[in-house]
Parts: C-alpha cells; structure tokens; sequence
C-alpha cells in the first residue's frame, strides 16, 4: 500500500497550531490542528468565514428524477404543498430548497421517485464524468445511491452501471432508492471493491467517490470531526491512493476517472492526486472537468509544491458555495 | 444475501411468472416490456427472487462478474417478483407495465392515496375510476395515475358492493414501504 504521509516525507509540524490558531480554536471550539491548516490553506479571514458556517446546517436541495417526471411538473406539485424551489446555477434539474425543508423528506412525491434529497456538491461527480447510454461505468463506493441514481438518470437507463459497497445496510438502501427512482441498468454487487481489480480494461467510465475523514461535512455533523488527527487523514489517504490505482486499473485506455471526496483536506485530495499522477506518470492526465463551478485546486498548500495541473481539480466550500466542503478532479487513462 | 446464486430461469418457471403478468397486464403489454429481456432467478437464499436484466446486463453478469471476479449480483435491472408456489410480482414490475397497459388498476382519491402509502386498506368510496379488466391483485394509482402500491381484491364485483366506508382492497405493499421498510 502506498503511503503518502512517507511519500511527501510531511513532517506533521505544519499541522502544530500557532498561538492565532489555538485563540481561534477556542472561540469556535475546534481542534487547534484543524484551524491551523485551515488558517494555512484559506488564509486567516477566510478561515474565519469557514468557521462560522459550522454548525449552522446546510440548505437543503433536490435533483428532479427525469426518468420519473418533468422537473416542471415536480416543482408546481411542490410548490402546491407550499414547497419552493429555487434552480442551483449550474444544474437544471437540481434546486435548492427555499421554503418547506422540514416537509421534502415526507411526501408522496418522494416516495414516488421523483426526486432525490441530494447536496448540490454531490451532484457535480455524475455530471463531469458524463456517462453515455453506451458506457459501461463503475461507481465504486454506491451505496446508498445518490450518485448511482443520477448516473443512471444521465444514461436514460440504458448501459450498465455496475455499483458496489461492502456495507450490507447501505445496500439495502442502494437497492430501495433504485426501485424508488425507477432505475433498470444498476447491477449492485456487495463486496470489497478492492476485489473489482481482477476486471482490468473493462469499464469506459468509473466513479470513485472515495471514503474520507468528512472534513467537508462539518458545516452538518460538526461532532463527527472533533475526534480525528492528523494522522487520520493519513490512513485514509493511502486507502485513497489505492482506491485510485485500481480505478486505473480497471478503466479502459482513453476511459475517464472521477475521483471526489466530501472532504476539504489537501492531504485525501491534491496530495492523493499527485501521488498518482506521479507514479503513473505519463499514463494518466488531469482532464478539464467542463463545468465553471467552485475554486481551483491546489497546486500549493502548507508550503509544499504539488503539481501545476492540479488547479483543473474542483474545490467547494460551505462559507463559498453554500454547499458542503468537497472536491473533484477528473481524470483519462492514456491509451 | 452472500450465499445466493444467480441463475437463468428455466422456461417452465418463466412461463408461470409470464402467466401471473399476462392475467394481469395483457400479453401483448408483458411482451413488449420483455422484449429483449432475460430473467434470472435467485437460488440458496430464503426466497426466489426473479429480476429482468437487458441481453447486454446479462452477458455482462455471467462473462465477467461470475466469470472473472467469482462475485453474485446482489440486484440486477428490473426486480420482478417473488417466484415460490404462487409468483409474487413486485411494485417496481407492476408499475412499469401499468404505464404501458392502463388496466388492472383503481385511482383512489388524493387524500385515500397518502392513506394507503401508509399502509391503509382502500375502501369503496375512495374509489373515482377504474381501469378494466381486474385481476384478484390490483394496482392503485393516485389522481395523476402515480402508483401509490398494489391490493388484493376482497370483493368479487365492486359495482355490485353497496357499502360505501367498507374495504373492497387489502394493501399488499405501497410506496411508503421503501422508507418503513425497504428490502
């Protein structure tokens, strides 16, 4: 397993906080390490702006499933239970939840498939890697489906879709939200991805959405946070590495990777990345994601130099975007 | 669900599930829908689950999923039923050819539709249409012809039924059933 705490030989001293990051740290309550990489990779006022965002939630939004409904006809039913929409600038079928958040968990509407309760961010992975109803793609962390379902939605259904996760109950609910949203071109297997390697050359198009710490979901579930180090992140940047080799490994010649994390971590995020770029060299690139959308990613953080075309990577911030902090970088496998 | 097998199904099991399907949907509905389509059966779990999957997702399974990785699916394409003694067809396969057939179902008032995704039984005056012929399992649709679920008939002619507050449909399943339950 590649390491890539040994590989940028990081001496973990950038994350020791400086007496400003400990005084934030104690106005917001917040683990001093975070606040200082955080004070280090956005800046001192921006940092601030980040914080303050924690703990005050994250609107809701939805993306109107066309294999159900016209997303014209969802929104006027919505808006007769006195639930208003708003379009989300950059998807037509997604919307922000104006009025009535507490009741778009409970209608008829929902149960009938016609949308899905989704973080506009999480939107953003099936839309750059673009699947057509040609491609045979792999989501490789699915469950519960979010990004499965609108994959399919984008494939008019047809293709294939192979989803897998190791979880048996978020399996049950992968298969609920696929019989919910109308889906017919999912084949979910529950197993260990790592198992999936022995499919070399297969799929046209994977989707890693990878495990991470959730670092950009603290604006939600602050509390989920406060127990990690630094050395976490750590562990699962290698589990990221690996997740990404084999995506590699598995996606055909001049097939396409997208690799997303709900994390705002250089260290699951950039630093994964270059690692890959670097031990695969010449055989993979950075694509342009095709989508004006987000800050650029980091091409330098904590004062480490990372490779240049890491600013095709897309980064979204809660204090920014309005929506959770998450990251998204689109790769092609060099036939 | 790791012990469980996917296997093509046997014509004999294949023509009682179309059996079920055609009673219900109409021949020519249940070919068009199956047109292009194979069924698979589950085999070593506690139920034989049927599921529709494209020429292309079948290939797909047995070539490269059983073949390659060793692995069995744990759902594929189109959940069709339960196949046991008597076949057991889903929501998910009912409200694909409802779209196509417009028959075998009753549209029930908006009010009786939130009822019934809760799990409530129809009764005769919730009831504004009716889409003939019906079969003993019926599907139940909400003013917009959304699917709410699936009934079974308790009586043998609704016209003929003069009690307006009584039960004339037993739910079976409804779409509140995913979030309660799911499978």
């Amino acid at each position: 397993m590649i390491n890539p705490f040994k590989t940028f030989n990081m001496d973990l001293n950038y994350a020791k906080p400086s007496t400003l990051a400990l005084e934030l740290a104690k106005k917001y309550d917040f683990p001093p390490y975070l606040i200082e990489r955080y004070v280090k990779m956005l800046g001192y006022s921006e940092a601030e702006m980040f914080l303050n965002t924690i703990g005050k939630g994250l609107r809701k939004a939805i993306r109107c499933n066309r294999l159900k409904i016209s997303c014209k006809h969802l929104k006027q039913r919505l808006e007769r239970k006195n639930i208003i929409l708003k379009k989300i600038d950059f998807l037509d079928y997604g919307f922000w939840v104006i009025r009535g958040e507490d009741k778009i968990g409970h209608t008829l509407e929902y149960l009938y498939g016609f949308y899905y309760i989704q973080n506009p961010a999480s939107m953003l992975p099936p839309l750059i890697l673009a699947p057509t109803p040609e491609d045979v793609v792999l989501d490789m962390c699915a469950a519960p489906g979010g990004k499965t379902t609108h994959l399919a939605e984008i494939m008019k259904n047809k293709g294939i879709i192979v989803a897998t996760d190791i979880s048996r109950e978020k399996m049950k609910a992968l298969r609920s939200h696929l019989s919910r949203m109308g889906v017919e071109n999912v084949i979910a297997i529950r197993m260990d991805v790592r198992e999936i390697r022995r499919l070399r050359n297969t799929f046209t198009k994977v989707l890693l959405d990878a495990p991470c710490s959730g670092e950009g979901l603290i604006p939600i579930d602050p509390e989920s946070i406060r127990k990690r180090r630094v050395e976490d992140l750590y562990i699962m940047a290698s589990k990221q590495v690996e997740l990404l080799k084999i995506a590699y490994e598995v996606v055909r010649e001049d097939g396409e990777i997208v690799y997303s994390t709900c994390s705002i971590a250089p260290e699951e995020n950039e630093f994964v990345l270059n690692e890959i770029l670097n031990t695969l060299e010449d055989r993979i690139l950075i694509e342009d994601p095709g989508i004006n959308v987000g800050v650029p990613g980091f091409a330098e953080v904590f004062n480490i130099k990372l490779r240049s075309d890491l600013r095709k990577c897309i980064r979204l911030y809660p204090h920014k975007h309005g929506t959770e902090g998450f990251f998204i970088c689109k790769l092609k496998k060099i036939g | 669900m790791d012990s469980i097998v996917f296997a093509p199904m046997p014509s004999k099991m294949q023509d009682k599930v179309f059996a079920t399907l055609v009673q219900m949907f109409g021949r020519r509905n249940v070919r068009l829908f199956f047109k292009n389509r194979k069924l698979l059966i589950t085999k070593g779990g506690p139920r034989h689950e049927v599921f529709a999957v494209t020429n292309e997702q079948f290939n797909f399974i047995f070539n490269k999923i059983k073949a390659v990785l060793g692995r069995e699916p744990y759902c594929a394409g189109v959940f069709v039923g339960i196949y046991g003694k008597k076949f057991k067809p889903s929501l998910d396969i009912c409200e694909k050819l409802f779209k196509i057939a417009k028959r075998n179902a009753i549209m029930i008032n908006e009010q009786a539709a939130i009822l019934f995704s809760y799990g409530r039984d129809v009764m005769l005056k919730s009831i504004t249409k009716v889409y003939e012929p019906l079969h003993e399992v019926v599907v139940v649709v909400d003013p917009q012809e959304n699917v709410v679920g699936l009934c079974k008939l308790i009586v043998k002619n609704l016209n003929k039924t003069l009690c307006n507050e009584c039960i004339v449909c037993e739910n079976i399943i409804d779409k509140g059933w995913y979030l309660r339950k799911g499978h």
